[in-house]
């Protein structure tokens, strides 16, 4: 009985050592976020001395943080939408139509899988601009929209494939076409899904660093990862701004985590063992 | 009904769009660059063709290469040290019913979310000689005068990365376990705990059995991603000191976009995709071996 009391006290104290260190790092940004350098360099645990909010201030005011936040809503959002239209309708054929490559078209869409996004970007960086396609932004979308394919249509078709035919054949021996009751029927079906496989997308194009960085040169198509690396070169000096600025990075990220836990939860992990 | 399902118009029209971009984004790239990595091709001269020149290069000639196939493979091994027994052991601790077991899960699972950029900043400032928390902390408790450049020193840059990227990826596979811990079926526990197994039998004879197929998806997940590294890279070390820390993804970026030598960086994004490829392949297979002769 002692042993096992010892026992639960070590499991406890390791899950407590372990909740420190990944708290720990993050709370120290914080509040180091608010000094002044001086502060930051002789008063390293301390609350700081002086509460330097504007700092935070002239992140959106003077350094443009503000758009960068805009334009990553928007490739997110907008990669988002496309991302969950393509790949309903492709795993709605793929699950439920009757054709010979079904299976065939999955497990190329699949290969998609075991390829690094590293070997496509050199053609791509010309193809986009080769066809016409001089908008990054336009090319950025669709290559993220492209990488999300695999494992969304898999998702998707692997739980399609578990809804009973009866749904759509009541609807079209009542007149509907395969169109309308994969609309009307089925996709309001797809709630759970969708949601995994939105937020799936959604922070891999949030969080997208190597084609960011080729296909983005104007400072205006910044998204959030390019824009707080600029305060790590150029604003080295201050840390105080490069700090602040990583807080407004991962603030968001911990509010909507906050807010939707289980469902991130679920979504990633199911992204990756599926997928 | 059959005849409305296998309406060929319709089929064409739901599938081509995503079938469209994604050969556009993956395969046809992928081929190009295979093509590519056969030519000598850089801002300035023409596009030619120089067969297995770049490879040639690559393998026998660019001792930075060779550096970055150790430094990977480095990277690789610590990096699975460091995060899969952590994630194995929280994910047993916390399917027990212990107190707070969510808050727990939910906690470690948390820097997932943020994006390598805002974690390897953080690191850059964890790791600072003078402002940051690693220094600081011996500061507090031994030597007052300790400065050391934990990202600006040869023998520690790449281990202070994979350090970073051990904080933000434990509580994911540890997700990924308890996700596979808790669909091993109850009554194996329960008939475990009836012929008097302990509870270190039951994680040995039960879960870890149960869990092959999760750790498989795991050590895919872990390979495949240090291959591929390059945000930690890239930001805390840019590959130093004097390519201390360089990996195959950011020798990749530095030929093709800092040199715009395309042919060679292609050579090297071709090696890359092989590697991946080779590992997810062999992984399958091994685990596949693993999977039947132990359940």
């Amino acid at each position: 009985m002692n042993k096992n009391a010892m026992l639960s006290k070590i499991k406890y104290i390791f899950l407590y050592i372990y909740s420190i260190i990944i708290i720990f790092p993050l709370l120290f940004i914080l509040i180091s976020s608010l000094k002044d350098n001086e502060d930051i360099f002789t008063n390293p645990w301390g609350l700081p001395k002086v509460y330097h909010w504007n700092t935070y201030l002239q992140l959106f005011q003077k350094y443009g943080m503000g758009i960068y936040f805009l334009n990553s809503l928007y490739y997110s959002i907008l990669g988002c939408i496309i991302s969950i239209i393509v790949c309903t309708a492709a795993a709605y054929a793929i699950s439920r139509l009757k054709w010979k490559l079904s299976g065939i078209t999955l497990g190329f869409l699949l290969l998609g899988l075991m390829i690094p996004a590293h070997s496509t970007i050199i053609p791509l960086f010309f193809l986009s601009s080769k066809i016409g396609l001089k908008n990054p932004k336009i090319s950025l979308i669709l290559i993220f929209v492209a990488f999300s394919i695999p494992t969304s249509v898999y998702i998707l078709a692997s739980f399609m494939k578990s809804i009973p035919r009866e749904m759509e054949e009541s609807a079209v021996i009542d007149g509907c076409s395969i169109i309308g009751a994969f609309i009307r029927i089925i996709t309001p079906l797809l709630k759970t899904p969708i949601a995994t496989v939105t937020i799936f997308t959604f922070l891999g194009i949030w969080n997208d660093l190597l084609f960011s960085l080729v296909f983005i040169n104007k400072e205006s198509d910044k998204n959030l990862q390019l824009g707080i690396m600029k305060f790590l070169g150029s604003y080295g000096s201050r840390y105080g701004i490069l700090l602040s600025a990583i807080v407004v990075s991962m603030l968001p990220a911990i509010i909507v985590y906050i807010m939707l836990q289980d469902k991130i939860v679920d979504g990633l992990t199911a992204g990756a063992v599926k997928g | 009904m059959e005849k409305v399902l296998s309406n060929k118009p319709v089929i064409s029209m739901l599938i081509f769009p995503a079938l469209i971009i994604y050969c556009l984004v993956v395969p046809i790239p992928v081929i190009a660059s295979v093509y590519y990595s056969f030519t000598s091709w850089d801002l300035i001269g023409e596009m030619r063709f120089s067969g297995l020149q770049n490879y040639v290069n690559l393998f026998l000639h660019d001792d930075i290469f060779r550096l970055c196939i150790k430094n990977t493979v480095v990277f690789l091994f610590v990096s699975i040290l460091l995060q899969e027994p952590a994630a194995f052991i929280f994910s047993v601790l916390l399917t027990k019913g212990v107190r707070g077991q969510k808050f727990f899960r939910n906690l470690f699972f948390m820097p997932i979310v943020f994006s390598g950029v805002s974690v390897s900043l953080m690191f850059y400032f964890v790791y600072h000689p003078d402002a940051g928390v690693v220094n600081n902390l011996i500061r507090l408790f031994g030597n007052k005068e300790f400065s050391f450049a934990w990202l600006g020193e040869e023998k520690t840059a790449l281990l202070s990365v994979t350090v970073a990227l051990a904080w933000q990826y434990i509580g994911y596979h540890m997700t990924i376990y308890i996700s596979g811990i808790s669909s091993i079926p109850k009554e194996l526990f329960e008939a475990a705990r009836i012929d008097g197994a302990n509870e270190w039998m039951v994680v040995k004879h039960i879960i870890f059995p149960m869990l092959m197929p999760m750790i498989q998806v795991s050590m895919i997940l872990i390979t495949t991603s240090s291959l591929k590294a390059f945000d930690y890279i890239y930001i805390m070390t840019y590959g130093g000191p004097a390519h201390a820390s360089e990996v195959i993804a950011s020798h990749m970026y530095s030929k093709a976009f800092v040199q715009l030598k395309y042919g060679y960086g292609s050579a090297i994004s071709t090696v890359l995709m092989v590697l991946c490829i080779i590992s997810s392949v062999i992984l399958t297979k091994v685990f596949k071996d693993r999977v039947y002769s132990d359940v």
